[in-house]
Order: C-alpha cells, then structure tokens, then sequence
C-alpha cells in the first residue's frame, strides 16, 4: 500500500515531533502494509513554510535510517491561500511526489469564498487538485453537496483512513462513508501525526472497507491510484 | 500580550484557522489591487470589534505584511491595552496637534506610531480622549493622514467606533477599502445590523462582510461509538454520472497530452537528476536554523547506529 498523507517528517510541521518518532512511525507503517509514503507535511505561509528542497534533503537524510524496504516521497499538504499556484509555480511547495497532483486543505471549521477560483486555477496550470479529508470541514458536513461540487470542477477526494472508525466524530464517519459508497473518493491517506496511533488500527480499517465496497475498490483506493500519483499518470 | 491575542500561539487551533479565512477571503476579494485599508465596527459596544481587529491584525502580519493598526475609538480605546503600548500621543494628539504634555511641541506621525511585541505590526494607538472625536475624524488631516500611512504600510487595520452609537465610525468608512461589521450571536439585533449597513452605505462606504462573534461551540465527542452503515443502497446514478465526468474530463486532457508525448519521458529524467544532485546544505530561507537542527538530530541517530 502507499500512504499518500502523513505529517512523519520531524519538527516542521505538527507531526513528528523528533527523528526518534519519526523513524518509530516508519515502522509502524511498514508493519500495517504500507511500502512508500509521500511525506506532507502542513505548508501554511508564515508558520510551517518550510520548502520543497529542505523537505528533500530532511528526506534524503532520514532514508539512511530506515532500516525496513520503505521509501519516502516529497510531498506537503498545502493550506489554501489566494497564492497558492504562485507557490506550487515557484517550487516553494511540492506536489505529491513531484508529480501533477497538488494535495491541499481548507479551513475545518469556517468556509472559503474562492475555493472554486483555486480549484480552477490549479487545473488551468496543469495541476490536478486533490482535496485532503474533505469529510472533516464543516461545511461539507452540513452539505455533502459541497464535496459533489469539487469533484464537478475536477477536482479529487482524499479521506482518511480513520474517519471510518469514527476518529473525527460521527459526523465525519458519515460523510465518508457516505463518499465511499457513492464512489467519490479517489484516495485514502492516514493523515499521520503521532506514533501509536492510525497505523496500528490499518488492519482493522481495510476489513472494514472491503465488506462495504469490496476487495477491489480497496485495493484501486490504497494501491493502484496512489500508484498513479508516484508515476505522474492521469486517473 | 494579553490573551485576547490568540492567533499568535497555534496556527491549527480553530480560531487561527477562522482569522486566517478571514484575511484570505478579504485579500481575494480585490485581487488585482488587494484591499488596503479595512474598518472594523459593530454595531454596539461590546460585541467583540476591537478583538476581530486585533486578532486580523495578526493574522496579516504573519502573512508577511506590513501591518498598521489605527484606534479610532477615541472614546473607548482599546487596542493600546491588548498590545500593550502608551495611549498617547496617539491618533487624536495627531489631528488635533495639541500634545498635552510638551505643548510647544509639535506632534510628529513618527511619535505616534509604536512598535507590537508582534512582527511587522505596528499600533497607532488612539491619543489622549479628546471632547470633540467626531470633529478630528473629520479634518481634512485624516484623510491625507492615510494617504501617508498607506505609503508606509502594506495593509491599515482601524479600529472603529460602534457605529449606532455615534458617527465616528461611518466617519472613517467613506476613507476605506472595506468595512466589516461584528455582531454578535444572540446579541446583535438584526434590525440594528441593517440600519448599520444603511449608515455606512449612504456616506459612500464598502461594506465587505459581516463577522458573526461569540459563536458557541460544540465540543464534539471524539472517539464516539463504533458506526457503520449497513446495506444502504449505491446511488448508482449519481456514482456513474460523477465518474462519468471525471473520466470525460481527463479523457480531454489526455488526448492533449498524446501531441507532446515526449514531455514524459523528460520530466522523468529530471526526477532522476535531481537526485542525483543531493544537496547537503539547507536553502538561504527563513527555516535555515531550523532545517540545521533537525539535520543534527539526524545525524546524532546516525553516529549511535554506527
């Protein structure tokens, strides 16, 4: 499996708080099944803004510890602002695994007035939009439709893996799951920030998944489209 | 600092993340030009204006802006308090040119100006409490007044004056980008909010929005019993048509891609490049130290596998 979100890269973010945890978390992914990950940690101007090529070299650096067969892409998940194709553009942040696919969240708890406009502005620079748990705002929770219209403008859904257990409370496990049955979600990812949390409750999760949607499904949500991120292919 | 300064400690909590919103949406809406000069004012006292205007104050000077904010709540001042600096000779020793303590002397913009504990923010707090506020806020002093600051600063924050209380604030208004009203939930009567918009619209001035405050929230219980739906019915025709879409889309943008194929393989190779070209040494930003330090723990659990 591939993990496409996950804030394991130490101290730049809210994730990871030390290499120790870091690497304590490689293997913990390793143990649920995951092969590769792409690293995202948060970029939100003015407070986590670490670059594109820092994060590599942390990553290059952290790779000659990891004592199991991972590997780890670039990656960030950004925080929508007016610029944000300016930044993609410039290089300051990465996309997944330097491909074309750019992750980002909106705000949980408030609504954005020019989501569209970015949504829009990412397609137009060959960039294809992938929402980060979508299930978890607010604004989607009152109405679902609002994540339909994502997807109208082209844009992808990432859900985590925990809301389906009720991680982020009721309302979230409903969305998503209701995501899920409709065959709106592109992508799972664990959104990982601490040792001794999601990754030890995979197992449990992916059981779950394939008795509502199916082996197959699951397999297209944790493997083969993640597959085509780390490949720079169209879904 | 007081504490009212919340969007200075975590940039996840909830209410960094409504501010930010704020000062995003507020830059989308004037894109081109960008929206420089922002009133904040309520209706009545207390409903949290001084507090919006602080905290979004923040939230510019963290996006790298140069930020000023102007107490022109002569009567009420505020600000000065929440960031801590003198209240005078502030805003109303400015226009007035009267500076109570040096008399002889004359009152310079520099004076006025104080410097947060806050990066890239500055105060223009509101001076002595004059007898005739809405006199000063009309010279003609102020509007050339801001036409200075705006050549100083990247954004103006005012702080204003409810304004159904007196005209401070529709004052001030008519010489800004954009007007936000605060209201408050279960506080702020729905007929005084319109009669505040219809003041502010008569003399000419923008209303952007309104912000509601003191909303309650529900502290959500987090790791609530175990659900799953069971055997709810695939909406199948929302399914087909949604994917439909997606796979219409994309179909186009392949075909496009078939003219250029030969892009491919070249991206490929400068993935390949790139790292091979490991840098060793952070990028000239910002996070140098940072990276520095993290790299040193790294190489710290190095040494001890060896």
């Amino acid at each position: 499996m591939i993990d496409i979100h996950t804030h394991i890269l130490p101290c730049i973010d809210d994730g990871a708080k030390s290499i120790e945890e870091t690497l304590k978390m490689i293997n913990e992914a390793y143990m649920a099944g995951f092969t590769e990950i792409i690293t995202t940690s948060h970029y939100i101007d003015g407070h986590f803004d670490v670059n594109k090529d820092d994060r590599q070299l942390l990553i290059d650096n952290i790779e000659e510890l990891i004592s199991v067969d991972l590997k780890l892409h670039n990656g960030a998940e950004s925080y929508i602002t007016p610029n944000l194709v300016e930044l993609y553009n410039e290089g300051q942040i990465p996309t997944l695994a330097n491909s074309r696919y750019a992750l980002f969240e909106l705000p949980m708890n408030t609504e954005i007035l020019y989501a569209d406009s970015i949504i829009n502005e990412l397609i137009n620079n060959n960039y294809i939009p992938v929402i980060a748990h979508p299930e978890r705002y607010q604004f989607v929770q009152k109405n679902i439709k609002k994540a339909y219209d994502f997807i109208e403008r082209g844009a992808l859904l990432q859900c985590n893996y925990g809301s389906f257990i009720g991680r982020y409370g009721n309302e979230a496990q409903k969305i998503a799951i209701k995501l899920l049955k409709n065959d709106q979600i592109t992508f799972l990812g664990t959104d990982t920030h601490r040792c001794d949390s999601i990754y030890t409750k995979i197992d449990d999760i992916i059981q779950k998944l394939e008795k509502t949607v199916g082996i197959d499904k699951v397999e297209e949500l944790t493997v083969e489209n993640p597959k085509k991120i780390l490949n720079n292919e169209y879904i | 600092m007081k504490k009212e300064i919340i969007t200075s400690v975590d940039p996840k909590s909830p209410v960094s993340e409504v501010f930010r919103a704020l000062r995003t949406n507020l830059q989308y809406l004037n894109k081109n030009d960008g929206v420089q000069t922002i009133l904040i004012t309520s209706t009545m006292q207390g409903e949290g204006k001084s507090f919006v205007a602080a905290n979004l104050a923040v939230t510019f000077a963290q996006a790298g802006k140069d930020v000023l904010i102007i107490d022109t709540d002569m009567r009420r001042p505020r600000q000065n308090k929440i960031f801590d600096t003198d209240l005078y000779p502030g805003l109303s020793n400015f226009l007035s040119g009267v500076n109570i303590y040096r008399s002889s002397h004359e009152v310079k913009l520099k004076e006025c100006i104080y410097k947060t504990k806050i990066d890239n923010l500055s105060l223009l707090p509101a001076g002595n409490i004059p007898p005739n506020p809405s006199e000063l806020l009309q010279s003609e002093k102020l509007p050339e007044l801001i036409k200075e600051l705006k050549g100083m600063f990247d954004v103006l924050i005012f702080d204003g004056a409810p304004c159904l209380l007196v005209t401070d604030a529709t004052l001030v208004s008519r010489l800004v980008d954009a007007t936000i009203l605060v209201c408050s939930q279960r506080k702020t009567r729905i007929e005084e909010l319109k009669e505040a918009k219809t003041r502010i619209k008569r003399v000419g001035g923008n209303i952007a929005g309104v912000v509601l405050n003191r909303v309650k929230v529900s502290s959500k219980k987090y790791g609530e019993k175990y659900y799953y739906a069971s055997t709810e019915k695939e909406n199948k025709s929302r399914k087909h048509q949604a994917s439909k879409r997606k796979k219409d889309y994309f179909a186009y943008e392949e075909d496009v891609d078939d003219d250029v194929e030969y892009i491919e393989p070249k991206e490929e190779t400068k993935k390949r490049t790139t790292t091979k070209s490991r840098k060793s040494e952070p990028t000239d930003s910002s996070n140098s130290d940072k990276i520095r330090e993290i790299l040193a723990e790294i190489n710290k659990v190095k040494e001890d596998n060896k």
